[in-house]
Protein backbone atom coordinates (compact mmCIF):
# COMPACT_ATOMS: atom_id res chain seq x y z
CA UNK A 1 0.00 0.00 0.00
CA UNK A 2 1.12 3.18 -1.18
CA UNK A 3 0.66 6.40 1.67
CA UNK A 4 -1.64 8.79 0.29
CA UNK A 5 -0.61 12.58 0.12
CA UNK A 6 -1.21 14.06 3.86
CA UNK A 7 -3.75 16.54 3.09
CA UNK A 8 -5.73 14.56 0.96
CA UNK A 9 -5.55 11.86 3.62
CA UNK A 10 -6.60 14.56 6.22
CA UNK A 11 -10.25 15.58 3.94
CA UNK A 12 -10.73 11.86 3.52
CA UNK A 13 -10.66 11.57 7.31
CA UNK A 14 -12.72 14.54 8.14
CA UNK A 15 -15.30 13.72 5.38
CA UNK A 16 -15.27 9.62 6.85
CA UNK A 17 -15.83 11.37 10.38
CA UNK A 18 -18.93 13.04 8.76
CA UNK A 19 -20.45 10.29 7.41
CA UNK A 20 -19.89 8.01 10.32
CA UNK A 21 -21.17 10.85 12.66
CA UNK A 22 -23.93 10.83 10.15
CA UNK A 23 -25.34 7.14 10.64
CA UNK A 24 -24.56 7.67 14.64
CA UNK A 25 -26.90 10.33 14.70
CA UNK A 26 -29.38 8.66 12.38
CA UNK A 27 -29.54 5.70 14.44
CA UNK A 28 -29.38 7.31 17.62
CA UNK A 29 -25.85 5.73 19.23
CA UNK A 30 -23.35 7.67 20.49
CA UNK A 31 -20.61 9.11 17.72
CA UNK A 32 -17.50 8.79 19.48
CA UNK A 33 -17.21 4.80 18.99
CA UNK A 34 -18.31 5.42 15.08
CA UNK A 35 -15.42 8.06 14.39
CA UNK A 36 -13.16 5.22 15.77
CA UNK A 37 -15.18 3.04 13.42
CA UNK A 38 -14.38 4.80 10.48
CA UNK A 39 -10.92 5.16 11.50
CA UNK A 40 -10.35 1.25 11.77
CA UNK A 41 -12.33 0.83 8.37
CA UNK A 42 -10.56 3.72 6.34
CA UNK A 43 -7.04 1.99 7.97
CA UNK A 44 -7.63 -1.23 5.80
CA UNK A 45 -7.78 0.78 2.90
CA UNK A 46 -5.21 4.02 3.28
CA UNK A 47 -2.12 3.55 4.56
CA UNK A 48 -1.69 7.30 6.87
CA UNK A 49 1.52 8.34 7.41
CA UNK A 50 3.57 9.00 9.83
CA UNK A 51 2.20 12.95 10.00
CA UNK A 52 -1.11 12.10 10.51
CA UNK A 53 -0.28 11.30 14.15
CA UNK A 54 0.50 15.11 14.65
CA UNK A 55 -3.16 16.05 13.99
CA UNK A 56 -4.39 13.03 16.63
CA UNK A 57 -1.93 14.92 19.29
CA UNK A 58 -3.32 18.75 18.95
CA UNK A 59 -6.91 16.78 19.52
CA UNK A 60 -5.25 15.14 22.76
CA UNK A 61 -3.98 18.73 23.58
CA UNK A 62 -7.52 20.62 23.06
CA UNK A 63 -9.27 18.04 24.67
CA UNK A 64 -7.22 17.95 27.71
CA UNK A 65 -7.31 22.09 27.54
CA UNK A 66 -11.27 21.39 27.89
CA UNK A 67 -10.66 19.18 30.85
CA UNK A 68 -8.37 22.09 32.98
CA UNK A 69 -10.72 24.82 31.85
CA UNK A 70 -13.32 22.95 34.44
CA UNK A 71 -11.14 23.19 36.84
CA UNK A 72 -11.97 26.45 38.78
CA UNK A 73 -9.88 25.21 41.80
CA UNK A 74 -12.40 26.72 44.31
CA UNK A 75 -15.26 24.61 42.75
CA UNK A 76 -13.28 21.62 42.40
CA UNK A 77 -12.97 21.97 46.22
CA UNK A 78 -16.54 22.96 46.23
CA UNK A 79 -17.61 19.21 44.46
CA UNK A 80 -14.71 17.31 46.21
CA UNK A 81 -16.35 18.00 49.50
CA UNK A 82 -19.23 15.84 48.17
CA UNK A 83 -17.46 13.33 46.65
CA UNK A 84 -13.90 12.42 48.25
CA UNK A 85 -15.43 10.07 49.40
CA UNK A 86 -16.64 7.67 46.88
CA UNK A 87 -13.53 9.08 44.72
CA UNK A 88 -10.98 7.51 46.68
CA UNK A 89 -13.54 4.16 46.75
CA UNK A 90 -13.00 4.81 42.63
CA UNK A 91 -8.97 4.88 42.84
CA UNK A 92 -9.09 2.22 45.42
CA UNK A 93 -11.74 -0.38 43.60
CA UNK A 94 -10.58 0.67 39.89
CA UNK A 95 -6.91 0.98 40.52
CA UNK A 96 -5.11 0.80 43.69
CA UNK A 97 -6.49 -2.73 43.95
CA UNK A 98 -5.96 -4.00 40.57
CA UNK A 99 -1.97 -3.15 40.48
CA UNK A 100 -1.28 -4.44 43.90
CA UNK A 101 -2.79 -7.99 42.17
CA UNK A 102 -1.07 -7.58 39.29
CA UNK A 103 2.85 -6.97 41.70
CA UNK A 104 1.47 -10.19 43.70
CA UNK A 105 1.26 -12.38 40.79
CA UNK A 106 4.83 -11.37 39.57
CA UNK A 107 4.01 -9.02 36.55
CA UNK A 108 6.76 -6.17 36.25
CA UNK A 109 5.79 -2.68 37.66
CA UNK A 110 5.74 -0.79 34.10
CA UNK A 111 3.23 -3.64 33.22
CA UNK A 112 1.56 -3.58 36.10
CA UNK A 113 0.92 0.29 36.73
CA UNK A 114 0.48 0.37 32.81
CA UNK A 115 -2.56 -2.01 33.12
CA UNK A 116 -3.89 -0.78 36.53
CA UNK A 117 -3.65 3.14 34.56
CA UNK A 118 -5.59 2.52 31.53
CA UNK A 119 -8.64 0.50 33.50
CA UNK A 120 -8.55 3.50 36.13
CA UNK A 121 -10.71 6.55 34.59
CA UNK A 122 -14.17 6.73 33.29
CA UNK A 123 -14.34 8.29 29.66
CA UNK A 124 -15.77 12.09 30.41
CA UNK A 125 -16.61 12.61 26.77
CA UNK A 126 -18.52 9.30 26.01
CA UNK A 127 -20.24 9.69 29.53
CA UNK A 128 -21.10 13.56 28.56
CA UNK A 129 -22.24 12.19 25.40
CA UNK A 130 -24.61 9.92 26.62
CA UNK A 131 -26.51 12.29 29.15
CA UNK A 132 -27.04 14.99 26.36
CA UNK A 133 -27.85 12.64 23.93
CA UNK A 134 -30.57 11.32 25.93
CA UNK A 135 -31.26 14.65 27.19
CA UNK A 136 -30.81 13.41 31.21
CA UNK A 137 -28.71 16.59 31.76
CA UNK A 138 -31.11 18.83 34.23
CA UNK A 139 -31.18 14.58 36.23
CA UNK A 140 -29.53 14.91 39.32
CA UNK A 141 -27.17 11.63 38.54
CA UNK A 142 -25.72 13.94 36.25
CA UNK A 143 -24.11 16.19 38.79
CA UNK A 144 -22.87 13.33 40.73
CA UNK A 145 -21.27 11.36 37.56
CA UNK A 146 -19.87 14.55 36.56
CA UNK A 147 -17.82 14.88 40.04
CA UNK A 148 -16.78 11.87 39.99
CA UNK A 149 -15.62 12.64 36.29
CA UNK A 150 -13.72 15.81 38.30
CA UNK A 151 -12.03 13.67 40.57
CA UNK A 152 -10.69 11.17 38.25
CA UNK A 153 -9.43 13.91 36.14
CA UNK A 154 -7.46 15.57 38.97
CA UNK A 155 -6.08 11.93 39.44
CA UNK A 156 -5.43 10.97 35.67
CA UNK A 157 -3.21 13.67 34.35
CA UNK A 158 -0.79 12.63 37.42
CA UNK A 159 -1.20 9.02 36.56
CA UNK A 160 -0.21 9.88 32.50
CA UNK A 161 2.30 12.52 33.52
CA UNK A 162 3.73 9.41 35.81
CA UNK A 163 3.23 6.71 32.50
CA UNK A 164 5.35 8.89 30.64
CA UNK A 165 8.05 9.46 32.84
CA UNK A 166 8.60 5.89 33.65
CA UNK A 167 8.12 5.13 29.78
CA UNK A 168 11.44 6.40 29.38
CA UNK A 169 13.63 4.36 31.56
CA UNK A 170 13.42 0.38 32.40
CA UNK A 171 14.64 0.24 35.97
CA UNK A 172 12.24 1.40 37.79
CA UNK A 173 13.63 2.49 41.90
CA UNK A 174 12.20 4.40 44.58
CA UNK A 175 14.60 7.13 44.05
CA UNK A 176 13.40 7.51 40.24
CA UNK A 177 9.72 7.61 41.41
CA UNK A 178 10.55 9.76 44.14
CA UNK A 179 11.97 12.18 41.53
CA UNK A 180 8.81 11.92 39.11
CA UNK A 181 6.25 12.82 41.42
CA UNK A 182 8.72 15.73 42.54
CA UNK A 183 8.83 16.93 39.00
CA UNK A 184 5.09 17.01 38.23
CA UNK A 185 4.32 18.61 41.73
CA UNK A 186 6.83 21.20 40.65
CA UNK A 187 5.05 21.37 37.62
CA UNK A 188 1.73 21.52 38.82
CA UNK A 189 2.19 24.13 41.51
CA UNK A 190 3.98 26.62 38.81
CA UNK A 191 0.78 26.02 36.58
CA UNK A 192 -1.44 26.97 39.88
CA UNK A 193 0.66 29.86 41.02
CA UNK A 194 1.00 31.36 37.97
CA UNK A 195 -2.90 31.20 37.26
CA UNK A 196 -3.28 33.22 40.35
CA UNK A 197 -0.12 36.38 39.03
CA UNK A 198 -1.88 36.11 36.17
CA UNK A 199 -5.22 36.06 36.52
CA UNK A 200 -5.77 40.16 36.35
CA UNK A 201 -3.74 40.74 33.22
CA UNK A 202 -5.78 37.82 31.54
CA UNK A 203 -8.91 38.87 32.27
CA UNK A 204 -7.95 42.37 30.98
CA UNK A 205 -6.47 41.12 27.82
CA UNK A 206 -9.00 38.48 27.15
CA UNK A 207 -11.74 41.78 27.65
CA UNK A 208 -9.85 43.83 25.34
CA UNK A 209 -9.86 41.45 22.20
CA UNK A 210 -12.67 39.14 23.40
CA UNK A 211 -14.13 39.23 19.22
CA UNK A 212 -10.36 40.05 18.15
CA UNK A 213 -8.64 37.24 15.97
CA UNK A 214 -5.71 37.57 17.87
CA UNK A 215 -7.12 35.98 21.30
CA UNK A 216 -7.33 32.41 19.29
CA UNK A 217 -3.84 32.75 18.47
CA UNK A 218 -2.89 33.81 22.52
CA UNK A 219 -5.13 30.99 23.97
CA UNK A 220 -4.13 28.44 21.41
CA UNK A 221 -0.28 29.67 21.17
CA UNK A 222 -0.45 29.36 25.56
CA UNK A 223 -2.01 26.21 25.72
CA UNK A 224 0.02 24.60 22.56
CA UNK A 225 3.44 26.42 24.50
CA UNK A 226 2.75 24.63 27.34
CA UNK A 227 1.38 21.19 26.02
CA UNK A 228 5.06 21.02 24.33
CA UNK A 229 6.83 22.29 27.56
CA UNK A 230 5.82 19.38 29.55
CA UNK A 231 6.42 17.15 26.76
CA UNK A 232 9.92 18.42 26.63
CA UNK A 233 10.01 17.39 30.27
CA UNK A 234 8.97 13.98 29.87
CA UNK A 235 5.66 14.71 31.79
CA UNK A 236 3.48 14.02 28.51
CA UNK A 237 1.72 17.06 26.48
CA UNK A 238 -1.78 16.49 28.67
CA UNK A 239 -0.49 17.88 31.58
CA UNK A 240 0.76 20.86 30.41
CA UNK A 241 -2.71 21.26 28.50
CA UNK A 242 -4.61 20.62 31.19
CA UNK A 243 -2.61 23.35 33.36
CA UNK A 244 -3.14 25.86 30.60
CA UNK A 245 -6.85 25.06 31.20
CA UNK A 246 -6.24 25.57 34.37
CA UNK A 247 -5.15 28.84 33.97
CA UNK A 248 -7.57 30.57 31.69
CA UNK A 249 -10.73 28.81 34.22
CA UNK A 250 -9.08 31.12 37.02
CA UNK A 251 -9.59 34.28 34.54
CA UNK A 252 -13.49 33.52 35.16
CA UNK A 253 -13.75 34.10 30.70
CA UNK A 254 -14.42 30.26 30.57
CA UNK A 255 -17.54 30.76 28.76
CA UNK A 256 -16.24 33.42 26.53
CA UNK A 257 -13.04 31.52 25.54
CA UNK A 258 -15.21 28.14 25.33
CA UNK A 259 -17.55 29.43 22.86
CA UNK A 260 -14.56 30.87 20.35
CA UNK A 261 -12.84 27.45 21.12
CA UNK A 262 -15.42 25.00 20.91
CA UNK A 263 -15.15 24.64 16.73
CA UNK A 264 -11.39 23.94 17.13
CA UNK A 265 -12.24 21.11 19.48
CA UNK A 266 -14.89 19.49 17.57
CA UNK A 267 -12.69 18.75 14.73
CA UNK A 268 -9.21 17.79 16.25
CA UNK A 269 -10.66 15.48 19.01
CA UNK A 270 -12.79 13.61 16.52
CA UNK A 271 -9.41 13.25 14.71
CA UNK A 272 -7.84 12.12 18.09
CA UNK A 273 -10.66 9.27 18.06
CA UNK A 274 -10.46 8.83 14.27
CA UNK A 275 -6.54 8.06 14.81
CA UNK A 276 -7.40 5.60 17.76
CA UNK A 277 -9.44 3.66 15.27
CA UNK A 278 -6.13 3.63 12.69
CA UNK A 279 -4.14 2.15 15.26
CA UNK A 280 -6.09 -0.55 16.14
CA UNK A 281 -5.17 -2.50 12.88
CA UNK A 282 -1.90 -3.46 14.88
CA UNK A 283 -4.36 -5.16 17.15
CA UNK A 284 -4.83 -8.35 16.07
CA UNK A 285 -7.45 -11.37 16.97
CA UNK A 286 -4.46 -13.24 18.61
CA UNK A 287 -4.84 -10.05 20.85
CA UNK A 288 -7.75 -11.99 23.08
CA UNK A 289 -6.96 -13.78 25.69
CA UNK A 290 -8.23 -15.15 29.01
CA UNK A 291 -6.56 -12.23 30.56
CA UNK A 292 -7.87 -9.88 28.56
CA UNK A 293 -11.57 -11.49 28.82
CA UNK A 294 -10.97 -11.02 33.05
CA UNK A 295 -9.55 -7.46 32.97
CA UNK A 296 -12.80 -7.01 30.89
CA UNK A 297 -14.88 -8.16 33.57
CA UNK A 298 -13.57 -6.78 36.44
CA UNK A 299 -13.18 -3.45 34.62
CA UNK A 300 -17.34 -3.61 34.76
CA UNK A 301 -18.12 -4.97 37.52
CA UNK A 302 -15.63 -2.70 39.40
CA UNK A 303 -17.42 0.44 37.86
CA UNK A 304 -20.75 -0.23 38.37
CA UNK A 305 -19.94 -0.95 42.21
CA UNK A 306 -18.21 2.16 42.10
CA UNK A 307 -21.38 3.97 40.39
CA UNK A 308 -24.35 2.36 42.25
CA UNK A 309 -22.61 2.13 45.97
CA UNK A 310 -21.04 5.24 45.39
CA UNK A 311 -24.91 7.28 44.39
CA UNK A 312 -26.29 5.70 47.29
CA UNK A 313 -23.93 7.27 49.44
CA UNK A 314 -24.32 10.44 47.37
CA UNK A 315 -27.95 10.37 48.07
CA UNK A 316 -29.44 8.98 44.61
CA UNK A 317 -32.34 6.93 44.53
CA UNK A 318 -32.03 3.07 43.54
CA UNK A 319 -32.63 3.65 40.40
CA UNK A 320 -30.60 6.55 39.45
CA UNK A 321 -27.32 4.58 41.28
CA UNK A 322 -28.08 1.51 39.02
CA UNK A 323 -28.05 4.33 36.03
CA UNK A 324 -25.04 6.05 37.52
CA UNK A 325 -23.40 2.69 38.22
CA UNK A 326 -23.80 1.73 33.86
CA UNK A 327 -22.64 4.84 33.23
CA UNK A 328 -19.57 5.17 34.61
CA UNK A 329 -18.25 1.64 32.66
CA UNK A 330 -16.39 3.28 29.37
CA UNK A 331 -13.10 4.03 29.64
CA UNK A 332 -11.63 6.50 26.92
CA UNK A 333 -9.55 9.36 26.00
CA UNK A 334 -7.33 9.02 29.54
CA UNK A 335 -7.12 5.17 28.31
CA UNK A 336 -6.04 5.62 24.79
CA UNK A 337 -3.36 8.82 25.31
CA UNK A 338 -1.83 6.33 28.14
CA UNK A 339 -1.57 3.44 26.11
CA UNK A 340 1.27 5.18 24.40
CA UNK A 341 3.26 4.96 27.57
CA UNK A 342 2.76 1.57 27.63
CA UNK A 343 5.72 -0.93 27.24
CA UNK A 344 5.36 -1.32 23.19
CA UNK A 345 4.69 -5.00 23.31
CA UNK A 346 1.20 -4.86 24.88
CA UNK A 347 -0.13 -1.50 23.08
CA UNK A 348 -2.21 -3.44 20.64
CA UNK A 349 -3.83 -6.03 23.74
CA UNK A 350 -4.42 -2.55 25.13
CA UNK A 351 -5.95 -1.15 22.22
CA UNK A 352 -8.05 -4.05 22.03
CA UNK A 353 -8.60 -3.72 25.71
CA UNK A 354 -9.83 0.51 25.44
CA UNK A 355 -11.96 -0.26 22.23
CA UNK A 356 -13.83 -3.62 23.50
CA UNK A 357 -14.79 -1.47 27.04
CA UNK A 358 -15.34 1.91 25.22
CA UNK A 359 -18.06 -0.10 22.69
CA UNK A 360 -19.34 -2.29 26.01
CA UNK A 361 -19.74 0.79 28.02
CA UNK A 362 -21.05 2.93 25.43
CA UNK A 363 -23.99 0.69 24.93
CA UNK A 364 -24.63 -0.06 28.72
CA UNK A 365 -24.37 4.04 29.07
CA UNK A 366 -27.10 4.26 26.35
CA UNK A 367 -29.57 2.09 26.99
CA UNK A 368 -29.37 2.78 30.78
CA UNK A 369 -32.00 4.62 31.42
CA UNK A 370 -34.18 2.03 29.54
CA UNK A 371 -33.01 -1.21 31.20
CA UNK A 372 -33.85 1.04 34.75
CA UNK A 373 -37.14 1.85 34.21
CA UNK A 374 -37.50 -2.34 33.44
CA UNK A 375 -35.82 -3.11 36.92
CA UNK A 376 -37.41 -0.44 38.73
CA UNK A 377 -40.89 -0.71 37.92
CA UNK A 378 -43.35 1.98 39.67
CA UNK B 1 -39.57 29.95 45.94
CA UNK B 2 -36.62 26.99 45.92
CA UNK B 3 -33.68 27.61 43.64
CA UNK B 4 -30.82 26.54 43.03
CA UNK B 5 -27.65 26.99 41.09
CA UNK B 6 -25.26 23.91 39.73
CA UNK B 7 -22.24 23.55 38.12
CA UNK B 8 -22.10 21.08 35.44
CA UNK B 9 -18.66 20.57 34.60
CA UNK B 10 -18.16 19.70 30.65
CA UNK B 11 -21.70 20.94 30.36
CA UNK B 12 -22.31 24.55 31.60
CA UNK B 13 -24.80 25.02 34.48
CA UNK B 14 -27.88 24.26 36.08
CA UNK B 15 -30.37 26.44 37.63
CA UNK B 16 -33.20 24.17 39.10
CA UNK B 17 -36.32 25.93 40.35
CA UNK B 18 -39.21 24.03 42.21
CA UNK B 19 -42.85 25.05 41.24
CA UNK B 20 -45.69 25.70 43.67
CA UNK B 21 -47.41 23.10 41.69
CA UNK B 22 -44.17 20.37 43.63
CA UNK B 23 -43.29 20.28 39.59
CA UNK B 24 -39.57 21.23 38.67
CA UNK B 25 -38.03 23.06 35.60
CA UNK B 26 -34.34 23.09 35.30
CA UNK B 27 -32.74 24.95 33.10
CA UNK B 28 -29.26 24.66 31.75
CA UNK B 29 -26.66 27.39 30.05
CA UNK B 30 -24.70 25.30 27.78
CA UNK B 31 -21.30 26.36 27.44
CA UNK B 32 -21.92 26.83 23.78
CA UNK B 33 -24.14 29.59 24.32
CA UNK B 34 -27.43 27.57 23.93
CA UNK B 35 -30.25 27.20 26.61
CA UNK B 36 -31.99 23.93 27.18
CA UNK B 37 -35.17 23.75 30.14
CA UNK B 38 -36.30 20.86 31.08
CA UNK B 39 -39.83 20.45 32.73
CA UNK B 40 -40.03 17.24 35.71
CA UNK B 41 -43.34 16.73 36.69
CA UNK B 42 -42.11 14.53 39.12
CA UNK B 43 -38.70 15.48 40.27
CA UNK B 44 -37.74 11.79 40.89
CA UNK B 45 -38.60 10.72 37.49
CA UNK B 46 -37.16 11.85 33.93
CA UNK B 47 -37.86 14.74 32.32
CA UNK B 48 -41.25 15.15 30.96
CA UNK B 49 -40.21 17.46 27.92
CA UNK B 50 -37.29 19.04 27.02
CA UNK B 51 -37.00 22.05 24.86
CA UNK B 52 -33.52 24.31 23.34
CA UNK B 53 -33.70 28.14 22.83
CA UNK B 54 -30.52 30.11 21.29
CA UNK B 55 -29.49 32.96 22.98
CA UNK B 56 -31.57 35.52 20.92
CA UNK B 57 -34.87 33.00 21.28
CA UNK B 58 -34.12 33.15 25.16
CA UNK B 59 -33.84 37.02 25.26
CA UNK B 60 -36.84 37.28 23.74
CA UNK B 61 -38.45 35.01 26.14
CA UNK B 62 -36.77 36.14 29.11
CA UNK B 63 -38.00 39.53 28.60
CA UNK B 64 -41.42 38.46 27.80
CA UNK B 65 -41.72 36.40 31.49
CA UNK B 66 -40.56 39.57 32.85
CA UNK B 67 -43.31 41.74 31.65
CA UNK B 68 -40.93 44.27 30.20
CA UNK B 69 -41.71 43.67 26.76
CA UNK B 70 -42.94 47.10 25.35
CA UNK B 71 -42.63 49.47 22.73
CA UNK B 72 -43.11 53.55 22.84
CA UNK B 73 -46.64 53.80 21.62
CA UNK B 74 -46.87 57.67 22.05
CA UNK B 75 -44.36 60.69 21.83
CA UNK B 76 -46.50 62.06 24.47
CA UNK B 77 -46.21 58.87 26.79
CA UNK B 78 -42.05 59.41 26.24
CA UNK B 79 -41.32 59.50 30.11
CA UNK B 80 -42.33 56.88 32.43
CA UNK B 81 -42.62 57.91 35.96
CA UNK B 82 -43.33 55.07 38.61
CA UNK B 83 -42.18 56.85 42.13
CA UNK B 84 -38.36 56.79 41.90
CA UNK B 85 -37.78 54.40 38.64
CA UNK B 86 -37.55 56.52 35.65
CA UNK B 87 -38.07 54.99 32.05
CA UNK B 88 -36.91 57.12 29.02
CA UNK B 89 -36.88 57.20 25.22
CA UNK B 90 -34.04 58.82 24.00
CA UNK B 91 -32.62 59.58 21.03
CA UNK B 92 -29.17 59.95 20.00
CA UNK B 93 -27.48 62.41 17.37
CA UNK B 94 -24.19 63.22 15.81
CA UNK B 95 -23.07 65.28 18.70
CA UNK B 96 -23.62 62.50 21.21
CA UNK B 97 -20.60 61.20 22.54
CA UNK B 98 -22.08 57.78 22.93
CA UNK B 99 -22.07 57.08 18.93
CA UNK B 100 -19.96 54.92 17.47
CA UNK B 101 -18.69 53.25 20.82
CA UNK B 102 -20.13 49.75 22.71
CA UNK B 103 -22.43 50.28 25.65
CA UNK B 104 -19.16 48.68 27.15
CA UNK B 105 -16.56 51.18 25.97
CA UNK B 106 -18.54 53.86 27.22
CA UNK B 107 -18.94 52.32 30.91
CA UNK B 108 -22.79 53.33 30.83
CA UNK B 109 -23.40 51.73 33.69
CA UNK B 110 -20.24 52.70 35.66
CA UNK B 111 -20.37 55.87 35.21
CA UNK B 112 -24.04 57.24 35.30
CA UNK B 113 -26.24 54.07 37.25
CA UNK B 114 -28.76 53.40 34.43
CA UNK B 115 -29.13 50.91 32.31
CA UNK B 116 -30.13 50.00 28.80
CA UNK B 117 -32.55 47.68 28.32
CA UNK B 118 -33.13 48.16 24.72
CA UNK B 119 -32.04 49.82 21.98
CA UNK B 120 -34.49 51.03 18.73
CA UNK B 121 -32.85 51.14 15.87
CA UNK B 122 -34.76 51.72 12.39
CA UNK B 123 -37.92 49.40 12.94
CA UNK B 124 -35.92 46.88 15.14
CA UNK B 125 -35.36 46.45 18.65
CA UNK B 126 -32.64 44.76 20.17
CA UNK B 127 -33.92 44.02 23.65
CA UNK B 128 -31.54 43.72 26.59
CA UNK B 129 -28.45 44.84 23.97
CA UNK B 130 -25.28 42.63 24.89
CA UNK B 131 -22.36 45.14 26.08
CA UNK B 132 -20.61 44.60 22.77
CA UNK B 133 -22.99 46.47 21.26
CA UNK B 134 -22.24 49.38 19.59
CA UNK B 135 -24.66 52.45 19.52
CA UNK B 136 -25.27 54.13 16.00
CA UNK B 137 -26.22 57.67 15.25
CA UNK B 138 -30.15 58.13 15.05
CA UNK B 139 -30.70 54.83 17.84
CA UNK B 140 -33.85 55.20 20.15
CA UNK B 141 -32.30 53.75 23.64
CA UNK B 142 -34.56 53.01 26.27
CA UNK B 143 -33.02 53.58 29.46
CA UNK B 144 -33.64 52.94 33.11
CA UNK B 145 -32.41 54.37 36.04
CA UNK B 146 -33.86 56.99 38.94
CA UNK B 147 -34.96 60.29 38.31
CA UNK B 148 -31.23 61.72 39.11
CA UNK B 149 -29.36 58.91 37.71
CA UNK B 150 -31.36 59.48 34.17
CA UNK B 151 -31.09 63.22 34.16
CA UNK B 152 -27.25 62.71 34.75
CA UNK B 153 -26.68 60.30 31.79
CA UNK B 154 -28.21 63.22 29.49
CA UNK B 155 -26.26 65.70 30.48
CA UNK B 156 -23.16 63.51 30.87
CA UNK B 157 -23.37 62.37 27.00
CA UNK B 158 -24.88 65.46 26.07
CA UNK B 159 -28.41 64.10 24.75
CA UNK B 160 -30.67 66.73 23.61
CA UNK B 161 -33.91 64.63 22.50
Amino acid sequence: MDSIPLLLSVGVGAISIFLFGYISKKIKLPPLLFYIFAGFLLSQFIDFREEFQFIAKLGIVVLFFFIGLEFNISKVIEISKKIWVIGLIDLMLNFVFILLLLLLIGENFAFAFGISSIIYASSSSIIIKIIVDNHRIANPETEFLLGVSVFEDTIAPILLAFSASISMGNNISLSMTIGIFGKILLVLSFGVLFAFLSRKYLIRLIERYLNDEIIVALILGFVIFSAGFTEYLHLSEALGAFLAGLVIAESNKKFEIAQITIPIRDFFVTFFFFYFGINLKNSSINDFSWFLLIIIVYSILTKFITGYYGGRIYGLSNRRSFVSGMQLIPRGEFSIVLAKYLPTLIIPFANIYIFTIALIGTLLGHFSYKISEKIYKK
Amino acid sequence: MNFKETDLPGIGKKYTLKLSSDSEIAIILHLSGKREIFYFEDPDDDPHFHFVLNEEEAQLVASVLMGSYFKPEQEQQKDLLMGKLSIEWVTVDKSCSLVGKSILQSQIRKQTGVTIIAIIRNSDTIINPSPEEVIQEKDTLVVVGNREQTKFFNKKFEING
